[in-house]
């Protein structure tokens, strides 16, 4: 037993004598009746379903009953007002079907990885294949097909990764790294930078000229850019490598009575804003005087957005209580000091692979305090450098 | 007189079986929820209706309803659903004596 009227149920009115006849007759005809109302002895509204409508006024006609719809059922009055609307639900289903077909497109194509000319080719290889900002999906082939168009038909690519991200594709190139061609240098010889002895030879190219334990002075040949004998003889960039054992000499004065100061961890915070340049301390007023002996380090936040530096500033000033220590060496402690601070010396002059392989005391006094040391190096180093041959001397 | 054992034997047998009466006899089914539901089951048609009165037919006699406000919310060709404030509900037999009317 439904209560409830149905969405094509429509409102009835009937009128005329026989009423209670005709809804008997309806019924026995197999007709819902639903909220049937008497308004007078020759009136009643009821609803019925809209498909009986026919068929119950030929039953009324029958009994001499009158009727007529006084409300259309929901279902027809919905329809009228959407075609009131239609405007709106037109628009509603354009929009849709608008988006769906812009979400069918490509959006963006974006090669990444390869170098301008690369890209350049690899975009036009693109459009021919019809992918370019615009271009239905549907239409293109799927990415392998175009990872694969796109690999064959650009040189200087390895690889192509094709990634579609809704309307995106992503091109990731690897390019291909042909090995770099070494520029040949011109032919040269390989000579002494300064006065050594020759602690290791190496040559790499060339014909090494000197021996281990030979002692070489400034310009010297170490390494022959000739070789071959006779017809067969060429010049050739002579490369090598030969450690020299060269010697340095290194004064350094250390005093004996110095003052050391620590920090001994107490600190107190001084927070100043500044505000278009002028200083308005906020915190810690008697920071300053609160230590005799201090260190003060400052610490400015500028608040800048983007390129613009805004006139305000936070500056957190710390003042670090700090001791100092009155430092009295011995004789002996001195010198190893000054040693240290030789080796230090020699070391930071030194480069690359070099390294001391010696030292001597050659001179140490004690004077007005201070520590006097010269020390004498020892250090094995690189000690080649390039000389050209000019193309003249060949014929020699 | 066939009418009249055949009757008989109805009641009888619901006597005797346990059924419910208006199973086997054509007797209507009043469920009522308060004064303000009737579901009427078995009635054979609607006699009159009004806004205060309803009349229903039955197999043997009359249904009588006074109210007030009398909607029929439902009806099919054995069942009734009337809605409104239901005052009296009577029964009018016209059983005669001699047999069933109709």
């Amino acid at each position: 037993m439904n209560k409830k009227r149905g969405p094509s149920d429509v409102m009835i009115r009937i009128t005329g004598n026989a009423i209670e006849t005709c809804l008997n007759e309806c019924l026995k005809d197999g007709v819902m009746l639903k909220n049937i109302i008497r308004q007078d002895p020759f009136t009643a509204t009821l609803y019925i379903a809209s498909t009986d409508t026919s068929q119950v006024r030929e039953l009324a006609n029958d009994y001499e009953c009158h009727i007529e719809v006084i409300r259309d059922s929901l279902f027809e009055r919905y329809i009228r007002m959407l075609k009131k609307r239609a405007g709106f639900f037109v628009g509603a289903a354009l929009f849709c079907c608008l988006l769906i077909v812009l979400s069918q497109m490509v959006w963006k194509v974006e090669v990444q990885g390869a170098n301008p000319e690369i890209e350049r080719t690899i975009t036009e290889n693109l459009e021919k294949l019809g992918l370019k900002p615009g271009a239905f999906q549907i239409t293109l082939p799927p990415p392998e097909m175009i990872q694969k168009e796109i690999l064959d038909h650009t040189n200087g690519v390895t690889w192509v990764g094709v990634d579609k991200k809704g309307t995106a594709y992503y091109l990731n190139v690897a390019e291909q790294t042909l090995p770099e061609k070494e520029s040949q240098p011109p032919p040269r010889h390989i000579t002494a930078k300064k006065k050594a002895v020759i602690h290791s030879v190496y040559a790499e190219k060339g014909q090494a000229v000197v021996k281990r334990n030979d002692l070489v002075h400034e310009g010297d040949m170490l390494i022959s850019g000739f070789i071959g004998k006779g017809k067969y003889a060429k010049a050739v960039p002579a490369t090598g490598e030969i450690l020299g054992e060269t010697w340095y000499k290194v004064v350094v004065e250390v005093p004996m009575k110095r003052k050391v100061t620590t920090l001994t961890g107490a600190y107190e915070k001084q927070h100043v804003l500044y505000i278009f340049g002028l200083k308005l301390p906020v915190w810690g007023f008697t920071a300053a005087d609160a230590f005799q002996n201090f260190h003060v380090e400052e610490d400015l936040r500028q608040i800048s957005w983007r390129d613009y530096q805004l006139p305000l500033a936070w500056l957190t000033k710390t003042y670090e209580k700090v001791n100092e220590v009155p430092i009295d060496l011995s004789v002996e402690e001195g010198l190893e000091e000054a040693k240290e601070v030789a080796r230090f010396k020699m070391n930071s002059h030194l480069s690359g692979e070099a390294y001391i392989d010696e030292e001597k005391i050659l001179h140490s006094e004690s004077r007005d305090g201070k520590v006097k040391l010269e020390m004498h190096y020892q250090v094995i180093e690189d000690i080649t450098s390039e000389a050209p041959i000019i193309q003249g001397e060949m014929k020699e | 007189m066939f009418d009249r054992f055949k009757k008989s034997a109805k009641y009888w047998i619901t006597g005797k079986m346990n059924i419910p009466e208006d199973v086997l006899l054509e007797v209507p089914r009043l469920t009522m929820i308060g004064q303000l539901h009737l579901h009427v089951e078995n009635h054979r048609g609607i006699l009159h209706f009004s806004k205060d009165q309803v009349r229903l037919k039955l197999s043997n006699g009359e249904l009588i309803v006074e109210g007030k406000q009398f909607v029929i919310k439902n009806i099919l060709p054995d069942e009734l659903l009337l809605e409104g404030r239901i005052d009296e509900i009577r029964y009018v037999n016209s059983e005669s004596r001699g047999g069933a009317h109709e």
